[in-house]
């Protein structure tokens, strides 16, 4: 173990913390505030996952600190971490604190995306709680002079059963010292410890915290103002920078003209390498004032396609995929009817309410970063193969930011703070204006996907032919930050993603082609990546079909599912909302106001199944449509905290809706032109349905997140419901008032 | 320039340019973490204060502009050890996700709850609907109010 996380943990197992009176958070706060002070100490080049001491420590007062290269992104994973860790380790709930995403000190731990904490996140602390646990309980055995079977475990004291006077703590065993024990990588490639195996078996009943809606960790600091955001980060000597983004993506910066600045109070340096372009100064309204005012000119920049959709189709590939079951040929010959139709997903942005900001201290040869990042180890890696220094030399803190959904997966102000505090030799704070982070933030890519399908004489699908385009959903990972390629650095990155986010249909025929293209704009997955815009087009066509078929559209559904959980969501949805099985859509007249009314449903599966049911009123005149109501069901094993999956559901579900109704990056020739909240609108408080939340626990089964599971099927469950109350079948997100108006004159 | 400022009950001197945000002065002069960036527009509600029993948005008043008005900010709310009743509803009812637009919200609610004791479902929504949140946590946020309202109201 390295000397710095050996000392911060004997600091922090030591007690230094009690004094702070953030209980479960102090940890937390306290490790950022360590490195504030301490800022580049030698970092490891990576924590090593099979240590458990690099899991778990215990303090010699019995508190309990558990260490995780994951971070929480406002879903809560902080509490349901400790959670879990509480039971398998059979401590109360309050004697654990987490730290998470300090490369100093936690293991690589992956990328926090995806709805992974709670799986894959999660799994390598429950592995190690457990080990842990095993290795007191034989210390107990040996001290206690009895064998290990007899002993039981409550709050962190061992006990012999039957002897409840003979006992001893875990503090007692291993307060302030090393477990010295090596787990088990199943895969020794995998750097991140997920999958680590131990030799204690796991729990799987008898939960005390697992189950329990227990109140979050940090919503106390939240509320009263006193937690920690990367935002509020303060280091001594810390200044300001604000980056002067190019004139268009591509553009090359030609010249600046220093003079323009040079009246602008508390000016420190105008920074420039390659096409990157800065300025730092002692306040922050100076910093802002001097980017403003700085003449600049650019040259060139890309040029955009004025029908994205069509681009796709034709835009160079960099692989296909095609895989297929069955025969679709025989099986579209053998159809009684052909259904055809495509599905177009714009290009959407995050938006991060707090725009990005990041601070970096580069000094010496050395490299410190407080960022939101949800992949602290790539930010790192970035960052140091930007500044050419090694990896050991660079050490990124996490630091919460505003909810990223994705966007921070790579942080592009750590990279910008970094070459302007290298440039004044200073630590330099870089946020991002609002306008930056609507134009320059990597978005959700866009994407058109064709359908056909056969339908035979009985009304079952014969054969299904699913052809989708669009660029990765990675590209803009960490690895690919907007500082590094500005500078001039080719990082290469190409993990291509957000493929169909697949179906549970049991069609006999199909076959499904995805052609990854080349990136439009900077791209980065956003809940649900591919699965949002893969659901929107399949869930649409299924319920396009059924009425080909004449068919209720959740009995067609059912026709071709046999996953029991599938089955069971759909099923939780229609019985919660009395749904009335009937075709859609019946003409069933407006009201005298000009509102009609309907439903639709929309299945989704993105490993966890879920099922939504939206009511919708449509404003015939305006074409304005307002969700009055969703229901949503979900499978995901078992349970942690109800009360936090339930806040994520409804928080998928207004973000989803709020994407499917509204939301879309306009650009022009050569660049965005969405530049603040105006345009680029999000749902509002007045447009928020009511919202039901069924959850199906399954507790023999390892838990799994949901943030994504509530917003992939948003889309089609509100597509659905317009076409069940109007008739139109909206084919492009998002439906705009314009959209259902222009449906309704035809 | 040379301001006085009365924030959260304490008189406070900064020296900045006549023309500084509020919101740039709290944070980075008095180091009130409370109100936050969001847009620099007055379009987010991230960064509002209450001045004078108004919710405002910081970002968009000018220092010179606020003279010798009481300024409250979220720290001067409450404390964590003694919540504010509104922010002790929205710790009932967990009204945070990320929790970065909460400051604007609790803000808000509060300078409206003090002019509306007993708001309908639609007037809180009404009071919210220039506050903007990312993460969904709005029925969260509703039911906070409404828990807020009901306390205040008499019984
Ligand atoms: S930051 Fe002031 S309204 Fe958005
Ligand atoms: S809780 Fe994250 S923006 Fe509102």
């Amino acid at each position: 173990m390295n000397y710095s996380r050996r000392e911060f943990v004997k600091q922090g197992a030591s007690g230094l913390i009690v004094g702070l009176t953030l209980r479960n958070s102090a940890l937390q706060v306290f490790a950022v505030q360590e490195s504030m002070t301490r800022g580049a100490l030698p970092s490891p080049r990576s924590v090593p996952p099979e240590e458990l001491d690099s899991w778990v420590a215990i303090s010699a007062e019995g508190k309990v600190t558990v260490y995780t290269g994951r971070v929480d992104l406002g879903t809560g994973v902080q509490t349901s971490f400790a959670q879990v860790v509480a039971d398998e380790l059979d401590v109360p709930f309050e004697a654990i604190t987490m730290v998470m995403g300090d490369t100093a000190l936690t293991t690589d731990g992956g990328k926090t995306t995806a709805s992974s904490n709670s799986n894959r996140g999660q799994q390598p602390l429950v592995r190690a709680a457990a080990e842990a646990r095993r290795v007191l309980l034989a210390q107990a055995a040996t001290r206690l002079n009895v064998p290990s079977d007899r002993l039981i475990v409550q709050d962190g004291i061992v006990s012999v059963q039957g002897e409840p006077s003979k006992k001893i703590s875990y503090a007692e065993i291993i307060g302030n010292k090393r477990f010295n024990t090596r787990l088990k990588a199943s895969n020794p490639a995998d750097n991140r410890g997920t999958a680590l195996e131990g030799t204690a078996p796991l729990k799987k009943g008898n939960f005390k915290s697992v189950g329990k809606s227990i109140p979050r960790v940090d919503v106390p600091g939240k509320v009263a103002g006193t937690w920690p955001y990367v935002h509020n980060v303060r280091i001594p000597g810390m200044v300001h920078g604000r980056v002067i983004f190019p004139s268009a993506p591509g553009a090359t910066l030609m010249s600046v003209d220093e003079d323009s600045v040079r009246r602008v109070p508390g000016l420190i340096q105008v920074v420039r390498k390659g096409n990157f372009l800065g300025v730092v100064a002692e306040r922050e309204e100076q910093a802002i004032q001097a980017a403003r005012q700085l003449r600049v000119t650019w040259s060139g920049g890309i040029s955009l396609p004025q029908d994205k959709y069509d681009w796709l189709r034709h835009a160079k590939r960099i692989r296909t995929d095609d895989t297929s079951r069955g025969d679709v040929v025989a099986g579209i010959g053998r159809a009684v009817k052909i259904v055809k139709a495509t599905y177009k997903t714009p290009l959407q942005n995050h938006g991060m309410i707090g725009p990005s900001c990041a601070v970096a201290d580069v000094r010496g040869g050395t490299a410190t970063f407080w960022s939101g990042s949800q992949w602290i180890q790539g930010n790192r890696r970035d960052l140091a193969g930007m500044l050419g220094l090694p990896l050991d030399k660079v050490r990124g803190v996490w630091v919460e930011a505003s909810g990223s959904y994705g966007r921070l997966a790579c942080d592009d102000a750590a990279p910008q703070a970094a070459l302007l505090s290298q440039a004044v030799g200073r630590p330099v704070r870089v946020q991002w204006m609002r306008q930056d982070e609507q134009a320059w933030a990597p978005m959700s890519p866009p994407s058109v996907i064709d359908i056909q399908a056969g339908l035979d004489a009985d009304g079952k699908v014969a054969a299904f032919v699913f052809e989708g385009w669009s660029p990765s959903h990675s590209l803009a990972e960490s690895g690919n930050s907007l500082a590094w390629r500005l500078v001039g650095g080719n990082p290469g990155y190409t993990r291509l993603s957000g493929g169909p986010g697949g179906y549970s249909y049991e069609f006999e025929n199909d076959r499904t082609i995805t052609h990854y293209v080349e990136e439009l704009l900077r791209a980065v997955y956003m809940r649900g990546p591919g699965s949002y815009q893969t659901c929107f087009a399949i869930e649409t066509f299924m319920d396009e079909l059924a009425t080909e078929a004449n068919a209720d559209p959740i009995e067609f559904r059912l026709r071709h599912l046999k996953d029991p959980n599938a089955i069971a969501v759909i099923q939780a949805v229609a019985k919660k909302t009395g749904w009335q099985p009937r075709p859609s859509f019946t003409r069933s007249a407006a009201n005298r106001s000009g509102i009609a009314t309907g439903r639709g449903a929309c299945y989704a599966t993105s490993g966890r199944k879920g099922a939504v049911i939206a009511n919708v009123e449509v404003n015939m005149g305006t074409g304005k449509v307002r969700v009055t109501k969703a229901v949503i069901a979900v499978t995901c094993g078992r349970i942690i905290n109800p009360e936090g999956m339930r806040h994520q559901l409804q928080g998928g579900l207004i973000q989803g809706m709020s994407r499917s109704l509204m939301e879309e990056i306009k650009y022009d020739q050569s660049r965005v032109t969405d530049s603040d909240w105006r345009s680029y609108p999000i749902l509002r408080f007045p447009e928020i349905p009511e919202i039901e939340t069924i959850l199906i626990d399954q507790p023999n089964t390892d838990p799994d997140g949901v943030g994504e599971t509530a917003s992939i099927p948003t889309a089609a469950a509100i597509g659905n419901a317009i076409f069940d109350a109007t008739g139109v079948r909206l084919r492009e997100i998002p439906f705009t008032p314009e959209r259902v108006k222009s449906g309704l004159r035809r | 320039m040379k301001f006085a400022l009365r924030v959260n009950g304490k008189l406070q001197s900064i020296d900045v340019a006549p023309d500084t945000p509020l919101l740039y002065v709290l944070r980075n002069d008095l180091q009130l973490d409370g109100p936050k960036f969001g847009c620099g527009l007055g379009q987010c509600g991230a960064c509002t204060v209450i001045l004078q029993g108004q919710a405002i948005r910081s970002c968009s008043v000018r220092v010179d502009a606020v003279g010798r008005k009481e300024i409250t900010t979220l720290e001067g709310l409450g404390t964590r050890g003694q919540l504010h009743a509104v922010q002790e509803a929205f710790l009932r009812e967990q009204a945070a996700q990320c929790g970065y637009c909460i400051n604007g919200m609790i803000m808000t609610a509060k300078a409206f709850l003090d002019k509306n004791s007993n708001p309908t479902d639609e007037a809180i929504r009404q009071a919210l609907a220039g506050n903007l949140c990312r993460c969904g946590t709005h029925i969260e946020i509703l039911r906070a109010v409404q828990r807020a309202a009901q306390k205040g109201r008499p019984a």
